[in-house]
């Protein structure tokens, strides 16, 4: 039912909402940070809707952290088949690294280049992307997992992307942890298997890394962002090793 | 640089010291992406560390088949004949 809802909110609202805004004045900066603003909104209702159906309780920590974040990269963990929708409906000015294959359905393309999103095109391309993006305040945000958490691991081993963002566009990274209670909505599930207990997540937004911490110079990036990802990777492990707090 | 051996020294030097990679991985059929973890972001940096060494242009086209550490071997010999 929820996701009956949100397939057609999508289709209606790039019907209908999406096209008004991108031709509704305004510089192409403001025309996107609207169109964001909009996704967040939208995607809001998702979060109350699935609340009020008892899938998921969301809770948060530093929420201001993240709210007041403007060209981060925002990097989570992955739990469940709703983080992003959560993350986003959290944050008024996202972006995201997409499929390159949906820029080439017709339907989607219109949407992805009017909210900001990135096609994960060749790598140097996609630092062009990347970087332009962030120039304009958009926080990025990525789950260097991949995907989504393997059940009984508490985190998937990092990939090494997010780092290399940020070190080669000098951006800070912003770390969201998200914590849940009950597994549910897992890689390992169909998407229609629900779980049966609500799942309590919990939304903690830690304190940026400085990019300036990671000294860079001309041609040991590849090392540095070597360094920076296994520095996240333990920033989670050792966040997570310990049960939920508030639900204990 | 003029044979392979040569070549190979090479590219392992700039594997271990530049992408942390441990010598005794590096085997003639080692997988660049899967067996030595590189990502595409790496390969660009090694294209980019692989024309300063040689002082040859490599095209990004010539790169795209490019699998294991062979394939390099082979790709930068092919350039240095040219």
């Amino acid at each position: 039912m929820c996701y009956m809802v949100f397939g057609l909110g999508g289709l209606l609202s790039s019907l209908t909402i999406l096209p008004v805004l991108r031709y509704w004045p305004g510089s192409k900066q403001e025309r996107i940070a609207r169109v964001q603003r909009t996704v967040s909104l939208m995607f809001k209702g998702f979060v109350t809707m699935l609340s009020a159906a008892g899938v998921i309780n969301v809770s948060t920590k530093n929420l201001h952290l993240l709210q007041r974040a403007q060209g981060h990269i925002v990097v989570a963990n992955h739990p469940t088949l709703v983080d992003v929708v959560v993350l986003i409906s959290l944050m008024p000015n996202a972006g995201c690294i997409v499929k390159q294959t949906l820029w080439r359905n017709p339907f989607i393309r219109g949407v992805l280049s009017n909210v900001g999103y990135i096609p994960n095109r060749s790598a140097d391309l996609l630092l062009q992307d990347c970087k332009q993006v962030l120039k304009q305040d958009t926080n990025l945000v990525i789950f260097p997992e991949g995907t989504r958490t393997l059940v009984g691991n508490a985190i998937n081993p990092f990939a090494r992307g997010a780092a290399n963002i940020a070190l080669r566009t000098q951006t800070d990274i912003l770390p969201v942890i998200l914590h849940t209670d009950v597994t549910g909505l897992t890689k390992q599930q169909a998407w229609y298997q629900i779980p049966r207990q609500t799942i309590n997540m919990s939304v903690e937004v830690g304190h940026s890394m400085r990019y300036q911490h990671y000294k860079v110079t001309q041609g040991n990036e590849a090392k540095i962002a070597r360094q920076l990802t296994r520095d996240l990777q333990e920033f989670y492990l050792n966040n997570l090793s310990s049960p939920l707090d508030s639900y204990r | 640089m003029q044979n392979r051996d040569q070549i190979l020294a090479m590219l392992s030097t700039i594997l271990v010291d530049e992408f942390e990679i441990d010598p005794a991985d590096i085997r003639p059929d080692a997988s660049l992406y899967e067996e030595l973890d590189l990502d595409s972001i790496d390969a660009v940096d090694l294209v980019i560390k692989l024309q300063q060494l040689t002082g040859k242009k490599i095209q990004p086209e010539e790169f795209k088949t490019v699998r294991t550490v062979n394939d390099v071997v082979n790709a930068i010999e092919g350039l240095m004949q040219s």
